[in-house]
């Protein structure tokens, strides 16, 4: 008996003593929020800029002032990115802390170079957090964490929100970083991230930042931002991956066409072209999607069937009881959706032989002895097959429906 | 004796079996694709030819151990079986300990020193061995508890998650890779030790715990290895912990990420089969040696254990090879099966009073 509880009067005591050895305190690490990464070609070296909680508000140290950004950037440099993300620990004299980070942003020099390579060090970190949304940049990472928002106890809330946001209208999906080296396992190393770019927009919902000496805001400087509008970002279009490198951007529309075949869209609004109606909105919820593959004369084959039901949002000049209307109108709806998913599915599959619509997952479902036959030439197959596009739509607005 | 129920330790025996599942499986033996779920069956079945002489061994020596069914025949020769089973325990044990500590400082605490960590973990096994057999089987159950409800809570939370084109039908696509699979999972099924050595404190037909375990465990593992598939598709041949990572992208209105649940299910399912490991090593102790000094042989064995975790870890080749050698399945074989077959056929039961009077006769 004596020697057990001695040795558990040993471990009680050990675990008491944790307050004697070295720690870090929570106010000592640098809570990120964002990360961006850039590759400088000229120096051939990792650019990484973090955007990390400031916990010096005002009053007491850790007291949170919601007029202010709440944030602050680091950046470092390195030969890789492990590399580049020490010495902005070092620069930032703090440890990093990546548990909270809920955006990481591709630079668009680095999206030349191997994806899964990047990626890989979020996803060999257990620490970084798996449900960061991996978007791509239109120029550099590090301009984007620059501007600052209003919105939010951290800048960098405002910016997932509306990568969420665009997400839920349908304009572009997110991805994490699983998700994307999921899909980067497929012949064709394909992946999709929606772009992030700079436009200049009558709002104020940024921080400015452009400071005269001593600290003060320039008044010359904000009215010159005022007139041209300020800087803020939005969400248009995706950069699409081959061979896991960048390929191309693609448009909104073939972003919600990616989105249309593999994820749910909750709402997706659009304008009916029909000048005789003043052009009616339609707003479509509970879209399904099903694809079919098949194996005719050699060649894989594609059906694609997409049903929605929805609303007119804004009726324009239709009336109560037009029921011929609100069928012309879900016609026209079919057409529009088919129109996007087969320009995008012809640009993005046989321009760039990319596979972001998960086609080889259901022909190695759907034709399973076809595709272990022809594995070696899976990404020529995909390149190559054909497809059709059917859309239902199911409008109803004020108890009129179309079918 | 302390003894326990059939069921008590088919759920030990679970939350054994899972706790390799995570820890000590080697990453490269949980690939995408249709191998691992028949590699998952041949092994259940090739298990279950394993056990046939423990199985036999209970029916004919009843109210017996392979250890004291030898013992009886010769003492000699029991301490022989009983040595060999014991060495083959330690190892089972040391591999056990040095995979949670890997797998702590992988994904938690990659900063802890190594030595502490083993020390803590033996520590905690060594305690639940002191505590009895009863005591580390009703952790299991609260264990088991707990990894039930990390499943459906990753059930829940993931299903949004799950994308049905990663599953396909097929049947084998890597003759290599199913034969190692398979082995792996053979050499992963380390409770058919303990259970050749605990088979004595089963309160009524011992066989029973294997005839419910195997089949539990079976669905269990394709549930698990099906979840692992849907969920991370082809990305899943890449990943070591695969469970870890499916925990860490769950998310839920309280905690936004499952993977200290997770962690902390793994970790008492690897304290719970270290516990059960020492406690075998020191009831083949008891039995062999004749004496009750149970808790001083825990006290000395935990730190032989100890000493062998830190000479192991001290060089990469050792644990490569030691490693390796688990692998291979050598163990389970020699130690699960080659030793019961001997207790089986050299062994000696008690004479009930029908044979002691057909012998007067």
């Amino acid at each position: 008996m004596k020697p057990f509880k001695m040795l558990v009067l040993i471990i009680t005591v050990i675990s008491l003593c944790c307050g004697c050895v070295d720690y870090v305190e929570l106010s000592e690490r640098a809570i990120v929020k964002a990360i961006g990464i850039d590759y400088l070609p000229d120096k051939k070296v990792y650019r990484i800029s973090m955007q990390y909680f400031n916990q010096g508000g005002e009053g007491s140290q850790n007291q949170i002032d919601k007029t202010q950004d709440n944030v602050i950037k680091c950046v470092g440099e390195g030969e890789n990115i492990f590399d580049a993300a020490k010495n902005a620990s070092l620069l930032a004299a703090k440890d990093l802390l990546m548990s909270e980070n809920k955006i990481i942003i591709i630079g668009s020099e680095l999206q030349k170079y191997d994806l899964e390579l990047t990626l890989e060090f979020f996803i060999g970190n257990y620490h970084s957090h798996p449900q960061a949304f991996v978007v791509a940049a239109e120029n550099t990472a590090e301009e984007l964490l620059d501007i600052r928002f209003k919105e939010g106890t951290t800048s960098s809330q405002r910016l997932s929100n509306l990568i969420k946001n665009t997400a839920s209208e349908g304009k572009g999906k997110y991805r994490y970083p699983y998700e994307i080296m999921a899909t980067l396992q497929s012949s064709t190393e394909s992946a999709f991230l929606p772009l992030l770019k700079i436009t200049r927009q009558k709002t104020d919902a940024t921080v400015q930042k452009e400071q005269s000496g001593g600290g003060q805001t320039n008044p010359a400087g904000a009215a010159q931002q005022d007139e041209q509008g300020e800087k803020t970002i939005t969400v248009d279009g995706a950069v699409i991956f081959s061979d896991r490198t960048a390929k191309g951007r693609v448009s909104a529309d073939d972003a919600t066409a990616v989105q249309l075949l593999n994820a749910e869209i909750n709402e997706f609004s659009f304008a009916v072209n029909i000048e005789e109606y003043a052009k009616p909105s339609v707003t479509l919820t509970q879209i399904t999607h099903s694809v079919k593959a098949d194996v005719k004369d050699g060649k894989a084959v594609f059906d694609i069937k997409i049903n929605a039901y929805g609303n007119l949002s804004s009726r324009g000049v239709i009336g109560e009881n037009d029921t011929e209307a609100v069928i012309r109108v879900a016609s026209l709806s079919e057409e529009k959706i088919e129109s996007i998913v087969k320009n995008s599915v012809t640009k993005i599959k046989n321009e760039y032989g990319c596979d972001v619509f998960g086609f080889e997952n259901i022909l190695r479902q759907s034709c399973t002895e076809f595709y272990f036959n022809n594995r070696d030439d899976m990404a020529k197959i995909i390149r190559s097959a054909d497809f059709n596009v059917d859309a239902a739509v199911d409008l109803f607005s004020l108890g009129l429906q179309s079918y | 004796m302390t003894k326990i129920s059939n069921r008590q330790l088919v759920i030990a025996f679970l939350v054994s079996r899972l706790s390799t599942e995570m820890i000590v499986t080697p990453g490269e033996m949980i690939k995408y694709g249709a191998d691992r779920y028949w590699a998952i069956i041949a092994a259940k079945l090739v298990i279950l030819a394993l056990y046939l002489p423990v199985i036999f061994l209970t029916v004919r020596f009843k109210g017996d151990s392979a250890i004291t069914a030898c013992i009886r025949r010769n003492r000699i020769f029991g301490a022989a079986v009983g040595i060999v089973m014991a060495v083959s325990l330690t190892l089972v044990a040391a591999q056990t300990v040095m995979s949670i500590q890997h797998y702590v400082t992988d994904t938690l605490l990659n900063t802890i020193w190594s030595a502490a960590g083993i020390a803590v973990l033996i520590a905690a096994s060594a305690y639940g061995a002191y505590k009895g057999l009863s005591a580390v089987t009703r952790s299991a159950v609260f264990a088991s508890a707990v990894f039930a409800l990390l499943i459906l809570l990753i059930g829940v939370t993931m299903w949004d998650k799950a994308d049905f084109t990663y599953i396909y039908p097929y049947f084998i696509e890597d003759g290599s890779f199913f034969v190692k699979c398979t082995l792996s999972e053979i050499s992963s099924n380390s409770e058919i030790l303990i259970f050749a050595v605990l088979c004595d404190k089963v309160r009524s037909k011992p066989h029973r715990t294997v005839l419910y375990y195997l089949p539990i465990l079976l669905l269990l593992l394709e549930l698990v290895n099906f979840i692992y598939n849907l969920i991370l598709g082809p990305y899943l041949s890449n990943v070591e912990y695969p469970l870890y990572i499916i925990s860490s992208l769950s998310d839920v209105v309280i905690f936004q990420r499952l993977d200290g649940i997770d962690a902390i299910v793994w970790l008492m399912c690897g304290l719970i089969k270290t516990a059960l490991l020492i406690y075998c090593a020191a009831d083949i102790f008891s039995k062999v040696s004749g004496s009750d000094k149970k808790n001083i042989f825990i006290v000395v064995y935990s730190l032989v254990l100890f000493g062998i975790c830190l000479v192991i870890s001290s060089n990469r080749a050792y644990y490569d090879y030691f490693t390796n050698l688990m692998n291979s399945g050598i163990a389970v074989f020699a130690a699960g099966f080659l030793l019961p077959t001997a207790a089986l056929i050299f062994g000696k039961g008690v004479k009930r009073k029908k044979e002691e009077q057909n012998e007067t006769v």
